[in-house]
């Protein structure tokens, strides 16, 4: 039973190596808005967030980082990155205007 | 004639489709006005829509789910007696969590708690289990209370807040448990679901960059027997009698400060400082186990520590997504018992004080897109004693060891599904000293070499 046990899990976990892609992350989106935007901007990034509805920021995401540096105008440029902005995009809708998120506290 | 008659039919094509290009013209502009009205109306609808989506997001309680399947293979070996155990645990835990947010003012969080052991046996559990322990230990299938706090926002930069708050899976122990977010304690020093009240200082008033501080006043143990029962019987203070003498019990209280001393989203550095009062000890009547008496409130406990975590190394190198991904962090922790005249605390009737260091590392595995490895090592003195005892572990506290401990561990996804999460964790834990698991403060720390190790595998589901 131990052993097929072990056999069962390294399985799974084989399977986890053999199938997973980049995606953007709405946690990460927070951690990256806290350490490049949030000195910048002033304000939380529930606060942003919450300046939109979800499907504003829908409509908003081809063009995010100039929104952010809308919202911001002393963002820096290098905390507009292209390889951040899905990771914002999540985070903004996560917890949009609308999105009924409780922060976590 | 004929001529005539081309000429007049002519004019009639000439007139019709002059008449036919009119009324395109003038459908085509219906349609053009149509169209714009439509639209108009889709706009006033969207905004609406949009309004009431907002209006009903906060107007309700929102539910989630975590859920998660284990099997621990643990190993327990005495080396002084050569002797092993082994055993494999299969195990749930349930957790679902509730959040409301009426106001941006006040917000309700409540988490009920099942961890039960496959084929376990209910109720035959350990007698000193208590209630800030319950649902963090795997014992039966019933639903406990975890958490169920609320929080009040005020708008001079203060947070009161009350019930049975968050304080398991502290700061710096969901690494380990693979939580995104770590809740305020410090799990270097606390690890316990604790009723308490709770009153925050924001950045206005602690200054520096992302900090903040909070004053906790609670109680872990109430001394009157039959307290469920106070209105329909004559409650009276629990007695412990032993064979010559008799001790009042006492309730149990717990108080504390805590918070974030800096946050800038890479350094972030915690401190706690937490008291139990009238923790449980031994009435010393004549120093033997016959008459003294055990779980006597005995004295007072604190706890001390100070976390650091550096959250990303991309410092190093800002093109490197490897270190910007890359977590480390390291704590010191101290602990102090002090009983009072006549009282011993473990084993001692003087003042006792033990101390921990615990550090570790998290980074990508360079396999996947998300899985991390993790590795932690901690240390603990001979009197070591923190309030750790809800620790998720199945060997008990890794914290709590009097001696070291060594875990590794990797958290990944199960195909490209965020909410379905795996873990193989290893920890090895060698006790140079009986491990205090359950607050009971009579006891000394008898010098062992026992060795604990424990392989577990873990698929978990979020929603």
């Amino acid at each position: 039973m131990n052993k097929l046990l072990k056999l069962a899990f390294i399985s799974v976990v084989a399977f986890s190596l053999a199938t997973t892609v980049a995606s953007a992350d709405s946690a990460k989106g927070k951690k990256l808005y806290q350490k490049k935007l949030k000195k910048d901007c002033g304000m939380t990034g529930g606060d942003i967030a919450k300046k939109h509805s979800q499907d504003e920021w829908e409509g908003l995401k081809d063009g995010l980082a100039n929104e952010i540096k809308s919202i911001c105008p002393s963002a820096k440029d290098k905390a507009l990155k292209g390889k951040y902005m899905g990771h914002y995009y999540d985070f903004f809708y996560e917890f949009a205007n609308d999105s009924g998120n409780v922060p976590s506290c | 004639m004929f001529k005539k008659i081309i000429k007049l039919s002519t004019i009639a094509i000439l007139a019709t489709s002059a008449y036919s290009a009119d009324t395109n013209n003038d459908r085509l502009n219906k349609l053009e006005k149509k169209i714009l009205k439509l639209e108009k109306k889709l706009s006033k609808t969207n905004k609406k829509l949009n309004q009431v989506k907002a209006h009903d997001a906060y107007d309700n309680v929102k539910f989630s789910i975590d859920f998660r399947n284990s099997v621990d293979f643990i190993t327990i070996k005495d080396n002084n007696t050569n002797t092993t155990e082994t055993n494999d645990i299969l195990s749930t835990r349930l957790y679902l969590d509730m959040a409301s947010s009426p106001t941006d003012k006040i917000v309700f969080r409540g988490k009920f708690g099942i961890n039960n052991v496959w084929g376990g046996h209910p109720g035959t559990g350990d007698s000193s289990f208590k209630s800030w322990q319950a649902s963090s230990k795997a014992d039966n299938n019933e639903f406990k209370l975890k958490e169920a706090y609320i929080l009040y926002t005020a708008d001079n930069d203060m947070t009161y807040s009350a019930g049975r708050r968050q304080s398991t899976g502290g700061f710096l122990a969901n690494h380990r448990t693979n939580t995104k977010e770590a809740t305020s304690p410090l799990s270097h020093v606390t690890n316990m679901e604790i009723d308490a009240m709770m009153i925050m200082f924001g950045e206005s008033f602690t200054k520096a960059e992302g900090s903040f501080l909070k004053i906790l006043y609670g109680r872990a143990h109430d001394p009157v027997h039959g307290v469920n029962k106070m209105y329909a019987e004559d409650g009276t203070l629990k007695t412990f009698t032993g064979a010559t003498t008799t001790e009042k019990d006492k309730e149990v209280n717990i108080a504390g400060i805590l918070g974030n001393i800096y946050d800038n989203g890479t350094y972030k550095l915690m401190g706690q400082r937490m008291m139990i009062i009238n923790t449980k000890g031994r009435k010393i009547v004549d120093g033997t186990n016959a008459n003294d008496i055990k779980s006597a409130p005995a004295g007072n406990a604190c706890v001390t520590a100070l976390s650091l975590e550096v959250n990303g190394l991309d410092m190093i190198n800002e093109d490197s997504d490897f270190l910007a991904d890359t977590i480390v962090f390291a704590s010191i922790a101290s602990t102090q018992y002090k009983p009072k005249d006549g009282y011993s605390l473990l084993g001692s009737t003087e003042n006792k004080s033990g101390s921990s260091i615990w550090i570790g590392a998290k980074f990508p595995d360079m396999m996947t897109s998300s899985g991390k490895f993790g590795i932690e090592y901690n240390k603990g003195s001979q009197y070591w004693t923190p309030f750790t005892w809800a620790e998720d572990n199945m060997l008990g506290s890794k914290i709590a060891v009097r001696g070291h401990a060594t875990e590794i561990y990797w958290n990944g996804i199960i195909g490209n599904n965020k909410n379905l999460t795996t873990q193989i964790k290893y920890q090895n834990i060698q006790h140079d000293y009986t491990p205090n698991q359950n607050c009971q403060g009579w006891v000394k720390p008898e010098s062992v070499d026992i060795t604990a190790s424990n392989l577990t595998f873990s698929i978990r589901y979020i929603y």
